[in-house]
């Protein structure tokens, strides 16, 4: 296996691993808001995210930039509050088929902040020849965010159905998507308050 | 209606063990070695976060891990001599022979030798080093032999890697 390959599952098994719930948890935030008919606005803030990401990943694994990863690693659970408490504002208007023009500059600028936490630890241990293994790595978190989509997509789907089943005895008359979207969100957000407390520099 | 439902959440898990889930810090758990196959010997050497290395070597001998996440090089020595392991071809583990170790800010560089072995003998690496700390500790080898490159990932359950002969 050469370095590209061997990083690239490195990246992929980061995403993916049960220990990285912060940055599933965010993916899982930032893709309540869309159905599958969303996707074009789905695909902007993703990739808003991953050009955040991969430039300060470069940045600090090259050493062009330097960040504390207390801050870090304390910005991180607050990127997934503020995602999380947007969605639970904006949930009626997404209902109504409008997302937010600015959910891709705030996926950006909290794309700067995850890529600062990739990079604390792969710092350390790259040395040399540091191109091929940050591509690597870079593609595969890419992969591995791709996979936690797809998952959380078909998940909502299902979730928005048994919901509408559920309405359909009666239960409410709001749509299974909002219900879906605030019930995520709460969670989410709960989750990530906790973390944040307990990360405070 | 969705007041209620997010208040209800919010209640209930807060009553749940998922209320706290622990603020662990995504730390990339990995190590690099990076191995180098000489003529006759095999030179290890590897790079070791400094808080996990002392935390593991610290439960192998029994002990609280130092706050300053140190290591006695004694210990450490005989930590890895447990958790990277260079075989032969019949399956005989070959002596690993320090060649140092040394803490640079946050991370341990450590290098072992294994005599007798290299490019003229077909050899295997297996490397446990802190999967006993983490279920998803990663341990990138890099083999370097006659001017080409390899590298490979070893994980708890990963079978010992093949070291390229030249």
């Amino acid at each position: 296996m050469g370095d590209l390959a061997a990083y690239l599952e490195l990246g992929f098994r980061h995403i993916v691993a049960v220990g990285g719930a912060d940055h599933i948890l965010f993916l899982l935030a930032l893709a309540a808001i869309y159905r599958p008919r969303d996707w074009r606005a789905a695909l902007a803030v993703i990739t808003a995210f991953t050009i955040g990401h991969s430039l300060t990943l470069a940045l600090a694994v090259t050493g062009r930039l330097a960040v504390p990863s207390a801050w870090v690693e304390f910005l991180i659970p607050v990127t997934i509050v503020a995602t999380g408490i947007e969605n639970l504002v904006l949930r009626e208007r997404a209902a109504a088929g409008s997302t937010a023009r600015h959910r891709p500059v705030f996926a950006l600028l909290f794309g700067l902040v995850h890529g600062a936490g990739f990079a604390g630890y792969l710092r350390s241990l790259l040395v040399d020849d540091i191109t091929l293994p940050l591509l690597g790595f870079n593609l595969g978190v890419e992969l591995g965010q791709v996979t936690v989509l797809l998952a959380a997509a078909l998940a909502f789907v299902a979730l928005d159905r048994l919901i509408g089943r559920l309405r359909s005895g009666g239960i409410t008359r709001v749509a299974p998507f909002q219900i879906r979207l605030a019930g995520v969100s709460a969670a989410v957000t709960l989750i990530a308050t906790v973390w944040a407390w307990d990360r405070l520099p | 209606m969705i007041t209620l439902l997010v208040a209800t959440l919010l209640i209930g898990t807060a009553e749940t063990p998922i209320a706290r889930p622990a603020a662990v810090r995504h730390e990339i758990h990995s190590t690099l070695t990076v191995a180098t196959v000489e003529r006759n010997a095999i030179e290890l050497r590897i790079r070791i976060f400094a808080d996990d290395f002392s935390a593991s070597v610290a439960a192998f001998a029994g002990h609280a891990a130092p706050s300053d996440s140190s290591v006695r090089a004694d210990e450490g020595d005989r930590y890895v001599q447990q958790r990277v392991v260079v075989t032969d071809a019949a399956g005989n583990t070959l002596p690993l022979r320090s060649c140092g170790i040394e803490r640079v800010r946050d991370v341990y560089l450590v290098c072992y030798r294994a005599e007798g072995s290299g490019a003229r003998a077909p050899v295997r690496l297996s490397s446990l080093l802190l999967t006993e700390l983490h279920t998803d500790q990663v341990n990138v080898v890099r083999f370097e032999s006659g001017g080409s490159r390899r590298t490979t990932l070893l994980t708890k359950s990963s079978p010992a890697a093949p070291i390229p002969v030249r």
